[in-house]
């Protein structure tokens, strides 16, 4: 139950020439899952250990609940941080690592004991106390890992990378197990991870982070419906990029009149994009928000096919790589070669400001 | 073991031997005159032994002490300059410890560490540091200090961090490192006959003189009370030598 509020957070680690975190501004709500995303270097690492007590912040202010906590040492921060690598401790049992924290604690040891069992009931690996780390697999040592972080009662959760060390069906299953602890203890939980698909699926709200600033704060949707950049754009998967000039509803590009009516971006250069499953492909209709293309390839992936759509406009200029998917049926709908009618539904447009 | 222990042999039948000349294959006649000297009250081995053990441990403990920190900077970190410190570290093993000792006898002369306990114990540091500090350098090089913070978040205090995390993972590398040590101390015999200028006699003193004299049979004696707690040193940390444990030639355990 506690929020966490990050304000104009900043990490210059020395000798480095541009701040690993820069100005990060942050309210994090409390008792809900919120992820630190960005590719590898983005500084969401050295955000969360900040947090965690473990790096000391150049500059900005951390605060639990309104209260800062930057002169509170890491040991009695209350924010419990699951490393990466598990770091499950080498020469200590499974019920020593679980029960590390309320040892250090000076918790006595029936309850101790107690409180062990039941913490490996609850990441369920009941009866494995007297294993040693090593006995384990790698994913019986993220949840002893995540049972040894919830002992404690922490305030708030951190966890690196929770999911990345783990294969398809294990993800899965941690990620229940993770949201289904953090819905009964009602932890305010920070992750990180550089994985989009991590972040959507275990996430409430997540912060994008490119090169230590902050991008986009926000549910998962928004990161697909409502991207606040073309790098957004591209990090969540947007490929279709079609510049153009917007003028009141009115978006013209190469490939014609577009209507896009949600767009808050002023008049002038813009980029319209739309994500390739909400263009509808037709091969007779017309009708506004629409372009001609020829289909360039295809490639059938199981659930749904993915085409490469070289689209045309009225006017002479060179046609635009467009990419749309559809069904599975469309691979057969549709051949290499074939001209089509592209439709862009204007609420599914989006504009982003054309970067220079 | 038993290979091992077969150098000894001819050193006990010394100890007892009387008379004993080529080409008999064993004494001829037999006596416990070294052995009787030996533990006599007024003998001046007991006090010996004494000054060897206190020196030796002492040793090894301060070594320890030093070697834990400054093996943690030189496994753990890059710092500018590291190269020349890790030379500055060897720089007692390369150099002849007699040109070193002829100069440090006169400062310790002026600060009154000449000829004393204490005086003997820092200039054993010099040969014996050097080691410690190598093999603490290594095990910090296979440590993740990721465990402490590990610890630190999960409410370890930092004597806690050290007692239950950082020890345990370098425990080998003290085990062995303060092998050396004591053996590296307590067979010593140049850096204290100088230091110690006669008044603190140790094992090694008494060993030469007694090797001088040509008294085999007490030199021999001599010589097993010397090997003994070496061996015991020895047999008492063999595990870490070698197996899961070893803190040389690999890994250490983080």
């Amino acid at each position: 139950m506690t929020q966490v509020d990050l304000q104009r957070l900043t990490k210059i680690y020395p000798g480095g020439e541009n701040p690993a975190v820069h100005h990060l501004s942050l309210t994090i709500p409390d008792g809900r899952v919120t992820a630190l995303l960005g590719p590898s270097g983005c500084g969401k690492t050295t955000a969360l250990k900040m947090v965690a007590g473990l790096i000391k912040p150049s500059a900005g202010d951390i605060l639990f609940d309104g209260i800062s906590v930057l002169g509170v040492p890491t040991e009695k921060r209350e924010a419990v941080m699951a490393f990466q690598n598990h770091l499950l401790f080498p020469h200590m049992s499974v019920s020593e690592n679980i029960g590390f924290g309320l040892k250090m604690r000076g918790v006595d040891r029936t309850a101790v004991r107690q409180r062990v069992a039941d913490m490996l009931a609850l990441v369920r690996l009941p009866g494995l106390e007297a294993r040693r780390p090593y006995q384990l697999s790698g994913g019986q040592q993220q949840r002893v890992a995540l049972a040894r972080a919830l002992i404690v009662e922490p305030k708030v959760l951190l966890l690196d990378e929770p999911l990345s060390n783990l294969d398809a069906h294990l993800r899965s299953e941690m990620r229940e197990l993770i949201l289904d602890v953090q819905q009964r203890f009602n932890l305010t939980t920070i992750f990180v991870t550089h994985d989009q698909e991590e972040a959507v699926v275990l996430a409430d709200q997540i912060a994008l982070l490119f090169e230590g600033q902050l991008q986009q704060y926000g549910p998962p949707q928004a990161f697909y419906d409502r991207p606040l950049s073309e790098r957004v754009a591209r990090f969540f998967g947007g490929v279709n990029f079609i510049p153009g000039h917007k003028r009141g509803e009115d978006i013209q590009t190469p490939l014609g009149l577009f209507q896009c009516p949600s767009a808050p971006l002023l008049d002038g250069a813009v980029l319209l994009t739309i994500r390739p499953e909400n263009i509808q492909l037709d091969s007779h209709a017309s009708g506004a928000n629409g372009a001609y293309g020829r289909i360039k390839s295809s490639v059938y992936m199981g659930t749904h096919a993915r085409f490469k759509i070289l689209a045309e406009g009225n006017s002479p200029q060179p046609p635009v790589a467009i990419e749309v998917v559809t069904g599975a049926a469309g691979v057969n709908q549709f051949a290499v070669g074939q001209r089509v009618r592209l439709h862009l539904p204007s609420e599914k447009i989006w504009l982003v400001p054309a970067e220079r | 073991m038993g290979g091992l222990l077969l150098p000894f042999l001819p050193l006990l039948l010394w100890s007892v031997s009387h008379r004993w000349y080529f080409p008999a294959i064993i004494p001829t006649e037999w006596s416990w005159r070294a052995w009787s000297y030996v533990f006599k009250a007024n003998s001046q081995v007991l006090p010996a032994l004494g000054y060897s053990l206190v020196i030796a441990l002492a040793t090894t403990l301060l070594s320890i002490l030093i070697g834990i920190p400054a093996g943690r900077a030189m496994g753990l970190y890059r710092f500018r300059g590291q190269t020349v410190v890790r030379v500055l570290i060897l720089a007692p093993v390369i150099v002849p410890p007699l040109a070193v000792a002829m100069g440090i006898h006169m400062v310790f002369i002026r600060y009154g560490l000449a000829n004393t306990l204490a005086g003997v114990v820092l200039v054993h540091l010099i040969p014996v540091t050097p080691y410690v500090v190598l093999i603490m350098a290594s095990i910090f090089a296979n440590y993740n200090p990721e465990y402490e913070a590990q610890a630190r978040s999960l409410g370890a205090r930092p004597g806690q961090v050290f007692r239950y995390i950082t020890f345990p993972a370098i425990l080998p590398g003290i085990v062995v490192g303060g092998l050396f040590a004591f053996i590296i101390s307590w067979s010593e015999y140049l850096l204290t006959l100088l230091i110690g200028g006669g008044q603190v006699i140790t094992l090694p003193l008494l060993l030469f003189s007694f090797a001088n004299s040509g008294d085999n049979a007490l030199t021999a004696a001599l010589s097993l009370i010397f090997i003994g707690p070496a061996i015991i040193f020895l047999v008492l940390t063999s595990r870490y030598l070698t197996g899961r444990h070893a803190a040389v030639g690999g890994g250490g355990r983080l």
